[in-house]
């Protein structure tokens, strides 16, 4: 929610005005044609997580899968 | 003292004005039914449920009746119900908080101040040329919306509740229930009502109180969820056969609330307390029983449910 709409919504309802009204309905309004049209906001990048297999072979002294395949002569 | 009729014959724990809320606590498990309508306690989750309902509920009427009596335009009457909406939820000089104070985890924590308005805006901007008309009373002249009803049944019983719209869809008579959900609204959302008991109270109820035959229910469920509200509709007919099947059931049903309230005591259906995403007194019946009170004060708050005061 914008700054402009969280301060509507805080504000006593006694002191809004029509346009102050429109300004909260007009955002819903392009909001939901945003949301129908499927527009998301980003999402935030995710860390990536060493996998289980990569945990057991840093365990065992092997950096990758890689490297294991490279040892094992299949790489 | 509370000045309204109540739902308890006098001096009782019979039951005689059943709505279909206390019928299906009463349906579900004797035990709930004790907790909530003998003993009144609610839980925190479920008045925020209940408020955003009813005021949920209440815009949607409000724009019929701008609309249909007021003879106000689309957006006027969408800016009215938006000042309205945040003028009930003003409260004491500060925002509603609703479910702010709620863990995230709890199914209600999505209910908030924002996401009401959000929804009721985003229902009324797609149904605005709604192909459901809402039909005008034939006596009044008003529009057959909130309607409350109370008629007397056998055994000195009365059914009583609200209609929220009553429409025409494809010149075809349906009572138009308004849900709000945080559930994902797919198929297995929509066959909780069918069959079920609300449904069968209000075609009875428009059937009998207000002369109209309707088809059946049509169930116009809101889903509220993070980031967007979404809109499905569905439908549960009922034939005449299906009805008298519900009310010869419906006797047996209040003869047996009639005994329990007889002997004091309302025994737990223990098959049913994990469904409908677990009952809210699924914690308290799992203590022993002489602790349980001691847990109802602490995480419940007496709300009294009265089907005969109107909300």
């Amino acid at each position: 929610m914008s700054t402009e709409l969280s301060e509507l919504f805080d504000r006593d309802p006694l002191h809004l005005s029509d346009q102050d009204l429109d300004v909260i309905v007009q955002y819903q309004r392009e909001h939901q044609t945003q949301h129908e049209l499927g527009v998301k906001a980003a999402p935030a990048p995710k860390a990536k997580r060493p996998s289980k297999t990569q945990d057991l072979l840093k365990e065992l002294g092997l950096a990758s899968s890689g490297d294991l395949l490279k040892d094992l002569g299949l790489k | 003292m509370d000045a309204h009729p109540q739902p308890f014959y006098e001096g009782t724990k019979v039951q005689w004005a059943w709505d279909s809320t206390s019928l299906g606590w009463l349906k579900e498990c004797p035990r709930k039914y004790q907790y909530h309508m003998i003993e009144q306690w609610r839980g925190r989750g479920e008045s925020i449920h209940l408020e955003y309902g009813i005021l949920y509920h209440a815009a949607l009427e409000e724009y019929d009746r701008m609309k249909l009596e007021g003879g106000m335009s689309h957006d006027d009457a969408v800016r009215w119900v938006v000042r309205e909406l945040l003028t009930k939820t003003w409260r004491d000089g500060l925002p509603w908080r609703g479910a702010k104070d709620l863990p995230a985890d709890d199914k209600a924590s999505l209910k908030s101040r924002e996401n009401l308005v959000r929804t009721v805006v985003w229902y009324l901007n797609k149904f605005k040329d709604d192909p459901a008309k809402t039909l005008m009373h034939p006596v009044t002249g008003k529009p057959m919306v909130e309607l409350h009803f109370q008629f007397e049944i056998e055994g000195g019983y009365s059914l009583c509740g609200y209609l929220d719209r009553v429409v025409e869809f494809q010149e075809q008579p349906f009572v138009m229930d308004r849900k709000t959900t945080t559930s994902t609204l797919g198929s297995y959302y929509f066959e909780q009502f069918d069959p079920d008991n609300q449904m069968s109270v209000y075609t009875v109820a428009s059937q009998v109180a207000f002369h109209t035959p309707v088809k059946g229910v049509i169930v116009d469920a809101a889903q509220i969820a993070v980031g967007f509200s979404r809109f499905v509709r569905s439908f549960v007919f009922k034939t005449a056969d299906q009805i008298d099947e519900w009310m010869k059931d419906l006797y047996v049903y209040l003869e047996q609330a009639r005994g329990y309230a007889e002997r004091g005591y309302w025994p737990q259906n223990d098959k049913s307390c994990h469904k409908y995403g677990g009952c809210a007194f699924r914690e308290i019946c799992s203590k022993s029983p002489q602790v349980r009170e001691k847990f109802l004060e602490t995480h419940f708050q007496r709300e009294p449910w009265n089907p005969l005061v109107p909300r």
